[in-house]
């Protein structure tokens, strides 16, 4: 599968690019599909996760007896239960994983580090028998000082997080014990020089809060340890392997005993990508010999998994007067919660790349403190570096007096130019997004009063790494398609539709499922924007195996050279000197599997290198009602390259999708903290997403640059709509108000404060 | 042949070398080739993303390198991971001595400047070190970049010469103003060849 075999620009397609039915669509509909918690098994215990009341505490020591004594209650389970898993980065190849950190996530050891940070479970006959069995746990507390703030993490005399962690990365780094837990640099040319030659220098401190990817789904997993030692898992996740191996690793199971089953998932975006209650709920089976449900309230959701990083951001571009960037620089400080980890080097990676520019210093820490810690969330890292980025693009234009979309165009990357993290861009179609933008309607539309209109640009890498496919033919002619990818976005109805290309049959005659561990081949998570991609790729190439199989039946059938039996659109056809033999159709061959050699199975796995950058632009029109600081998205379009649209009504899907995530974080998400650390607004009243009627039709527009990598072209576009929104809705803000706001979201009383205050405390 | 870039960062290991070219066939090669050269680099290049003509290849080791490529280690980013492994993330420790030892074994002359006594406010504490081989090229900080130049210039003498030297900035020299020491401390430095 490699550039030779891309069809992407010519070929023409019969099934890629149509809209079928999703597969799944009528038991999503009906209420049939099957999710986490809808999952149970005869003698099912239920199982809590004992959270912990201080944000930065030590255990120094916890006592269960009284709560073991509780009626019904069959386990109690704390540290002791798990193996002491030592923390520290393992390399897997080029990425990695620290088993230690991810360890204490699942259950504190030493010390608690966030307020709702699991200390302890309990597994009981009934919900309010753990409950109850919870709160009879005692532990002995050394309350420490929680650190709630970059500043307090900064701060000389700031008590450290993990005792032993010094800074890496980048140097200059600071001396001894740190919160600072890694440093990233990107340098080229000579900033200084840069700056020097700047007709104009636009700059600006920019913070965004910590926010949650708010799925719809809260985790939730049924687990059952049998006498024989073996294990069965079912929960919503992105990767079935990956949750195989974490809960091997932090419940201490041969890897080989672990089966994981994933159900159907409501939302993830990123979030279940890492276990919170999975080897939890293993270790309570273990203990208990009964099967165990965890279910986490939609408090603890947000109390004890996700987020991404908030984030306190400086950064300035210098410009000559004609509008060309000479001299880019930042410095970001991300939140990683209570472990390493935050997205800071993407955004680092990201935040300029968009953009020619010989000059630059991208510089970016990763900053521990007693917050939940974060995990992926689509694009990580990016929008928040964008938002800085594109907000000063946007000023830029104002000082120069441009058209903000011919200014990114005149500064835009091609393919050639190279990235600020060092490599070039290949096949790219950032200014055919931009040029797309300029001339949609919606760019030229009037706006009314207190209506103002914002753009923003940006980019995430999509992924390829490591998928398996395997495609079987029934003897009706149908066809299976399976993978190991749980399906989120609608991954299944592109799974088919390749196969049905390549097939040449109705996509009805494929069905797509995705399996558990033992019954596909490995495949890396759903994410990363690689599904469509890599797992496509694997697809593609089984069915072609498949396809060769069949010609090779019907030659026997026939009777003639495997050469001279072509296929085309689901039939083999004769050709050459056998053309008299004339077709033969799929269902006909499928009908002498038998005979001619038995059933027709392939299977193809791939590890592709990554897909390469898909580029959006986002135009957004805000209305902002001056007397109460409410603001309203009137109108919003999302132009993006996605290489090729194997399903476009998932692929709009997408694009709508992390609009609307994007509108949320800038207009109203944020946690609240209160002085203790305690996220005051754990819940969907309080932490407001956008909803249905928050926002307008959002309008999408596909723009379709083939990627050489994959055969039909695909690029990946799952992470790349929410990157821009933030920055977009923030200069439509500008533009609505006068008011740049630099710091989000820009809620009404934000907003308010900000227009009673002549934009003083934006 | 492949071009092989290295980042700002990665050029702290590479003698400050940026852009090389290398006789290899294979990413495994390569790297082979280019730990003989740069030892320190060894860490970074076996757990790097590694882009062939901005292709960027995840589990690069064995791929293979057309001739007249150019290849460069870079964070890998896994889009679910969340963590971008900066080859900063990797790196080896910042002990200036480690490194003089890397230097040495390299067959270059080296000379460390360690602050050994200061006065008011003066940006490193006793005990920092900075390293300097004959070339200039160093490693380290004696003052957070205020009196580098001038520590550097005279290293290099001192590892002419081969006679170590104790040097002095503070705010009543004259010469602290013109090398950069500004914020009223006083330093003493003490200049040696390792052998």
């Amino acid at each position: 599968m490699s550039a030779d075999t891309n069809e992407g620009q010519e070929r023409k397609f019969k099934r890629i690019g149509t809209r079928p039915i999703r597969h799944d669509g009528l038991d999503k509909v009906t209420g049939r599909a099957r999710f986490g918690a809808d999952y149970a098994l005869p003698g099912m215990l239920h199982g809590v996760m004992v959270r912990s009341p201080y944000a930065h505490a030590r255990i120094l020591s916890i006592d269960i007896s009284q709560a073991e004594k509780v009626p019904g209650v069959r386990a109690v389970v704390t540290r002791d239960d798990f193996p002491d898993v030592p923390i520290g980065w393992i390399p897997a190849g080029s990425t990695g994983v620290d088993l230690g950190a991810n360890a204490r996530t699942v259950m504190a050891r030493e010390k608690v580090l966030f307020h709702g940070h699991a200390f302890a479970a309990v597994a009981a006959t009934t919900e309010l028998a753990a409950r109850e069995a919870g709160k009879l746990i005692k532990v002995e507390w050394e309350v420490l000082t929680p650190v709630l703030s970059l500043e307090q993490a900064l701060a000389k005399d700031a008590p450290i997080l993990h005792e032993g962690q010094e800074t890496k990365g980048d140097h200059p780094t600071p001396e001894g014990d740190s919160n600072i837990a890694n440093q990233v640099c990107f340098e080229g040319g000579d900033i200084a020089a840069g700056f020097e030659e700047a007709d104009v220098i636009v700059e600006g401190h920019f913070e965004t809060p910590m926010v949650h990817q708010g799925y719809i789904e809260p985790h939730a997993c049924l687990a059952n340890v049998r006498e024989d030692g073996t294990c069965e898992v079912w929960c919503p996740t992105q990767g079935a392997f990956g949750v195989k191996g974490e809960v091997a690793s932090i419940a201490g199971i041969e890897p080989s005993l672990v089966k994981v089953t994933p159900t159907e998932i409501g939302g993830g975006f990123g979030g279940k990508i890492p276990v919170y209650i999975e080897p939890v709920a293993v270790v309570l089976s273990r203990k208990a010999a009964r099967p165990v449900k965890i279910t986490m309230s939609r408090e603890e959701v947000f109390r004890g998994s996700g987020p991404t990083s908030g984030s306190r951001m400086w950064a300035r571009i210098g410009a000559k007067s004609d509008g060309t960037f000479v001299a880019v620089e930042t410095k970001f400080d991300f939140e990683a919660g209570a472990f390493r980890g935050s997205p800071v080097g993407a955004a680092c990676m990201t935040v300029f790349s968009p953009y020619n520019c010989e000059n630059f210093r991208i510089f970016g820490r990763d900053i521990v403190l007693n917050k939940p810690r974060v995990a992926a969330y689509r694009a990580p890292g990016a929008p928040i570096g964008a938002f800085a980025a594109e907000s000063l693009i946007d000023e830029l234009a104002m000082k120069l007096d441009r058209n903000p979309i011919d200014l990114r165009i005149q500064n835009a990357v091609a393919e050639g130019d190279r990235a600020k993290y060092g490599p070039r861009f290949g096949t790219i179609g950032f200014k055919e997004v931009l040029e797309a933008t300029r001339s949609h309607p919606h760019y030229k539309a009037e706006l009314g009063p207190n209506q103002g209109r914002g753009v923003a640009a940006g980019f995430w890498f999509n992924a390829g790494m490591q998928s398996s496919a395997t495609v079987s033919v029934n003897d009706d002619g149908s066809a299976v398609v399976r993978t190991g990818n749980p399906d989120i976005g609608g991954s299944r109805a592109s799974m088919a539709l390749m196969c049905a290309e390549e097939l040449g049959v109705d996509v009805a005659r494929v069905r797509p499922l995705v399996g558990d561990t033992d019954s596909v081949g490995y495949c890396d998570p759903t994410g990363g924007s690689r599904v469509t991609y890599a797992t496509g790729m694997a697809v593609i190439e089984a069915t072609r195996q498949v396809v060769d199989h069949l010609r090779a039946r019907a030659a026997t059938i026939w009777d003639i050279e495997l050469d001279a039996v072509e296929w085309q659109d689901g039939n083999a056809v004769a050709i050459n000197g056998s053309a008299e033999k004339g077709s033969m159709s799929l269902e006909d061959i499928a009908r002498k599997m038998r005979l001619t050699g038995g059933p027709i199975v392939s299977s193809a796995s791939v590890n592709p290198p990554a897909a390469g950058p898909g580029f959006g632009v986002h135009v957004c029109d805000l209305e902002v009602d001056p007397e109460t600081g409410v603001s309203k998205v009137i109108r919003y379009t999302v132009v993006q390259d996605a290489g090729k649209a194997i399903h476009p009504t998932y692929v709009e899907g997408q694009y709508q999708g992390g609009a609307a995530q994007g509108i949320g974080w800038a207009l109203n998400e944020e946690y609240l903290w209160d002085a203790e650390g305690k996220v005051e607004n754990a819940g969907f009243l309080d932490y407001r997403i956008p909803v249905a009627s928050d926002l307008p039709m959002i309008d999408t527009v596909i723009v379709e640059v083939a990627n050489p990598l994959h055969p039909y072209g695909v690029r990946g576009v799952g992470e790349t709509p929410i990157v821009p929104p933030l920055g977009a809705v923030a200069n439509a803000m500008r533009h609505a108000t006068g008011i740049r706001f630099h710091r989000l979201p820009m809620s009404p009383p934000r907003v308010l404060d900000a227009l009673d205050s002549d934009g003083a405390s934006s | 042949m492949v071009t092989v870039l290295f980042s700002n960062a990665q050029s702290r290991y590479t003698n400050g070398d940026t852009s090389i070219q290398v006789d290899a066939k294979r990413v495994d090669q390569l790297v082979r080739l280019l730990v003989e050269r740069y030892a320190e680099l060894e860490d970074i290049l076996e757990h790097a993303a590694v882009s062939v003509d901005g292709v960027i290849h995840n589990d690069a080791l064995y791929v293979p390198l057309p001739d007249s490529v150019e290849v460069q280690f870079v964070g890998a980013v896994a889009g679910g991971s969340g963590e971008a492994v900066s080859e900063a993330l990797l790196s080896t420790s910042s002990n200036v001595l480690r490194e003089a030892q890397v230097w040495l074994e390299a067959g270059r002359s080296v000379a460390v400047a360690t602050v050994i006594e200061t006065w008011g406010s003066s940006p490193c504490p006793a005990g920092s070190q900075l390293i300097v081989d004959a070339d200039g090229h160093f490693e380290g900080s004696v003052s957070g970049g205020c009196v580098e130049g001038a520590v550097i210039e005279k290293a290099c003498e001192v590892l002419a010469q081969g006679e170590p030297a104790i040097l002095e900035f503070g705010v009543a020299d004259e010469e602290a103003w013109s090398v950069g020491l500004a914020c009223g401390g006083r330093v003493k430095i003490y200049v040696e060849q390792l052998l």
